[in-house]
């Protein structure tokens, strides 16, 4: 079931426009490609010549390389070529902002294939190409690593500790402030201050404190990490991979290998899946490497475990959260610890984590510290709204704490102290319009919400969430066809339907239909710079292009216009789609035939770069059961609310608040990297490490809020990210209600929530 | 002219959470808070350009724009920068 509602306090600006092709469900442009195969993910691609890659991984968590040995390897027949970290160029201590987050290009390419040091289990070492896969894994076990084994930290508070064993010699922790002088694996420390919290917690009536504790997991995309490199004897490298921005992995490409980017050609095949694991490169440069040393393209497609181990899974944290609140329900001070763990590298998601815990309620008063750990695990990348899902399990099951011990509703208590538009974040920046207390007023709506919940062991649970979305850099380009279409270029990578949500703008605008936009996602060569497809960007930024290439084109069709009419442009006027000027009339596709004829083609372009988030909410009720004697959680009925903005193709919008739900809820409930005292991952398969389908699942009923972004034409905020939020404290706090246990370490899994109700029973 | 807020790890640096800057873009602001607290500056840039560990808030504009305009009541922040999935 779907519902989209518009707010009650809509203001005379925010009355909901009247759209053409904005707000209907046309067929997504690839839909057929899609559902017959055809369409061409990197596996698909067989070049001519081509090799195969594979890589030789460590074995241990931590360790020095005392030596790699691949001569025994190149001796293989069928083998063409080995790599090591001695291949790729010296790195540089040099960080960039990718518009996505930051990287250190020396971490980067120490991750990419490691240097004196493999600190995870599933580092990368080395990498063999050979005639057919099998080979290439074959040869791969024929190249000799010496290691030195070294202790490993794998938990996040104990790396923090003056003895644990240190990852980087040379990793002094940052801050804005005073440096410490002695390195740690404390890679950052961030820290917020609003008001006095001293004075906050003293008006307080209630205060509770709680610890949290959350498990790495893993984004889940079903497409493993796939390219095929082929590095021309021109010196021209060309790739073919899967990835959320092929433009950031042309910039990622020419640092690491110290080539200029008009060298370098991305080709952004489909994707199966990246929800912010697809940002990184891992097995690109490799495999360029590969192909320049045996002079054939080289494809290199990793195995699932290589995937769980050595790639960018999201962090596991440990956090602190202190609320305090009057007895009317007035949130008075809020106190927050954070500590993420970082991966292997430092630049994990503390930065957002700690500026979205508290980003729901209007505190007057509040501390927020931040801290960035390196540990012995995979370098930790995005993963929808990442920091935000971490933080709101803690910052709402207080919350809910609250509430009960105040005995009030606890969306009521949450209405009470929503964000809303003034409200300062203590971070520091102030809310424009936003719709979070709309989407609370939705739910309190709902025909969930009204229907009473019966029956043992059974809880209805609520929880909050926030991401900023962001904008970036995008560019299209819009080609006029004589029949009166228009071909539609741009370089955002379609994840999620966005070729189509960004055609229903050009289309809107253009007043033809969706239908009459044909989108292309082109590579790096075919198109201007463009940002990754992440931070709920790319229907916002991307469809603010091809609205600007709208216009564009209006304008050049006006002239055309006026020059077949022999009038003045500004004779001519435009609506929906009908221009009309010197007492005749043409529509879009007659006007484009006739304009195909007699002028020059017509081409609107867009680039953007626009700044500012556009802000969203979501709140989430959830009814679950748990089932006594195994522990194991049922979720009964779920509804999911967000503030879309606008939905500019509401099946996306669904679709995108379903799938970031489903990843919610696999986190709350099952997903977790199960490592052994070795800091080996032990579940590193699909079988092992639980992701919830369809039959774990009743439907995701979905309802959502417009609250019209004011930056954008249209209203667009941006939809991906932050469903994945509110999950995981939604069922905790239902699971409550079910059990009378409050959890505060993720997963809630079958073992997790038996033992704490045997414990209950047993009074352990 | 701006409204500075300062970040708490370098309030010691300024003995405020806010400071009135005089400037007409968020660069002279910087360049003109580096006078009157010498050191914030290399705090938070680097080779001349905010650090890439860093975002501005210019009012609630997340932006790396050194050039961005500036009045009075203008709240520029100093942020985390932040990443998407």
């Amino acid at each position: 079931m779907s519902t989209e509602v518009a707010p009650d306090n809509t203001s005379d600006t925010e009355q909901p426009a009247t759209y053409k092709v904005i707000g209907t469900r046309p067929i997504r442009h690839d839909g057929a490609d899609k559902v017959t195969g055809k369409a061409v993910y990197t596996d698909d691609l067989h070049l001519p010549n081509m090799v195969f890659g594979a890589f030789v991984r460590s074995p241990h968590a931590h360790a020095r390389i005392v030596s790699i040995d691949t001569s025994e390897a190149e001796k293989m027949p069928g083998v063409l070529a080995t790599c090591t970290s001695a291949d790729l160029p010296d790195p540089w201590d040099k960080v960039d902002n990718l518009g996505e987050g930051c990287v250190n290009y020396a971490h980067l390419s120490g991750n990419v294939l490691a240097r004196k040091k493999a600190l995870y289990k599933g580092h990368a070492v080395a990498a063999v190409a050979a005639t057919s896969s099998h080979l290439a894994q074959e040869a791969a076990r024929h190249i000799k690593v010496e290691y030195e084994p070294l202790p490993a930290t794998m938990s996040v508070l104990d790396a923090m500790q003056d003895d644990a064993p240190l990852l980087h010699d040379d990793l002094i922790t940052h801050t804005l402030g005073d440096e410490p002088a002695r390195p740690s694996n404390i890679s950052s420390h961030i820290q917020f201050k609003k008001g006095d919290i001293d004075e906050g917690f003293a008006a307080a009536d209630v205060v509770i404190e709680r610890e949290f504790k959350t498990a790495t997991v893993h984004q889940g995309y079903i497409e493993p990490h796939v390219s095929v490199a082929l590095w021309n004897e021109d010196g021209r490298l060309k790739i073919w991979t899967a990835t959320q921005g092929s433009f950031v992995v042309r910039q990622q490409m020419s640092e690491l290998l110290k080539m200029p980017v008009s060298q370098i050609t991305i080709v952004p095949c489909e994707i199966g899946g990246g929800f912010g694991g697809k940002i990184s490169v891992y097995e690109q440069p490799v495999a360029a490497v590969l192909s320049r040393k045996c002079g054939r393209p080289v494809k290199i497609m990793m195995r699932r475990d290589e995937v769980f181990e050595a790639t960018g899974p999201t962090p596991g944290s440990f956090m602190r959260v202190k609320l305090g609140a009057t007895k009317d329900g007035k949130l008075t001070a809020g106190k927050a610890w954070l500590a993420f763990d970082a991966g292997a590298f430092p630049g994990g998601v503390i930065g957002p984590g700690a500026m979205c815990v508290f980003s729901c309620y209007d505190l007057p008063h509040a501390t927020v510290d931040g801290f960035d750990v390196v540990l012995n695990k995979p370098k930790t990348q995005a993963y929808r709204a990442p920091g935000s899902t971490h933080v709101a399990f803690a910052t709402e099951c207080v919350i809910d704490e609250l509430a009960e011990q105040l005995e009030i509703d606890p969306i009521e208590f949450r209405l009470n102290n929503a964000a809303q538009e003034g409200t300062r974040r203590v971070d520091g920046p102030v809310y424009p319009r936003v719709g979070l207390v709309e989407c609370l007023q939705a739910i309190q709506k709902s025909d969930h919400w009204k229907s009473p919940l019966t029956g043992p062991n059974r809880g209805r649970g609520v929880a909050c969430g926030f991401w900023f979305n962001c904008g970036l850099k995008s560019s299209v380009a819009a080609n006029v066809n004589a029949d009166g279409t228009v071909t539609l270029v741009e370089g955002s990578t379609d994840i999620g339907g966005t070729r189509t949500s960004i055609a229903m703008q050009l289309a809107e605008t253009l007043g033809i239909t969706a239908e009459d936009v044909i989108p292309q996602v082109v590579d790096t060569d075919s198109v201007g710079f463009t940002d990754v497809t992440g931070g709920s960007r790319t229907t916002f930024a991307t469809g603010l292009a091809a609205y600007e290439a709208a216009l564009d084109i209006q304008r050049q069709m006006v002239e055309q216009a006026a020059q077949i009419w022999e009038c003045s442009p500004d004779d001519i006027t435009v609506a929906n789609g009908v221009y009309q000027g010197n007492g005749r009339s043409l529509s879009f596709k007659e006007l484009a035939v006739q304009a195909d004829k007699v002028g020059k083609p017509i081409v609107g372009r867009g680039a953007v770069d626009p700044q500012g988030s556009t802000n969203a909410f979501a709140v989430n009720l959830v009814d679950v059961e748990v089932d006594p004697e195994t522990g194991k959680v049922t979720i009964l009925r779920y509804t999911a609310c967000q503030d879309a903005g606008k939905a500019i193709h509401p099946s996306y919008v669904e679709g995108q608040i379903q799938g970031g739900s489903v990843q919610g809820i696999g986190w709350a409930l099952n997903e977790e990297y199960f490592y052994d005292d070795q800091g080996h991952m032990r579940n590193a398969s699909f079988l092992d490490y639980r992701i919830p389908t369809c039959y774990d699942l009743p439907m995701i009923d979905t309802i959502i809020v417009e609250v019209p972004n004011p930056d954008h034409p249209y209203g667009v905020r941006g939809v991906g990210e932050v469903p994945i939020v509110p999950p995981p404290p939604a069922i905790a706090n239902a699971i409550y209600r079910a059990t009378g246990v409050r959890f505060r370490e993720l997963p809630m899994s079958p073992p997790t929530v038996w033992n704490a109700i045997k414990g209950q029973n047993t009074g352990e | 002219m701006a409204i500075v807020f300062i970040p708490s790890q370098l309030q010691k640096l300024t003995g405020a959470a806010q400071v009135e800057i005089a400037g007409n873009t968020v660069r002279e602001v910087v360049e003109q808070m580096e006078k009157q607290f010498p050191g914030i500056q290399q705090r938070l840039f680097e080779d001349g350009q905010l650090s890439p560990l860093l975002q501005l808030s210019v009012d609630h504009v997340m932006t790396r724009v050194l050039s961005t305009s500036v009045e009075s009541t203008t709240e520029v922040h100093f942020l985390p920068v932040i990443g998407g999935g």
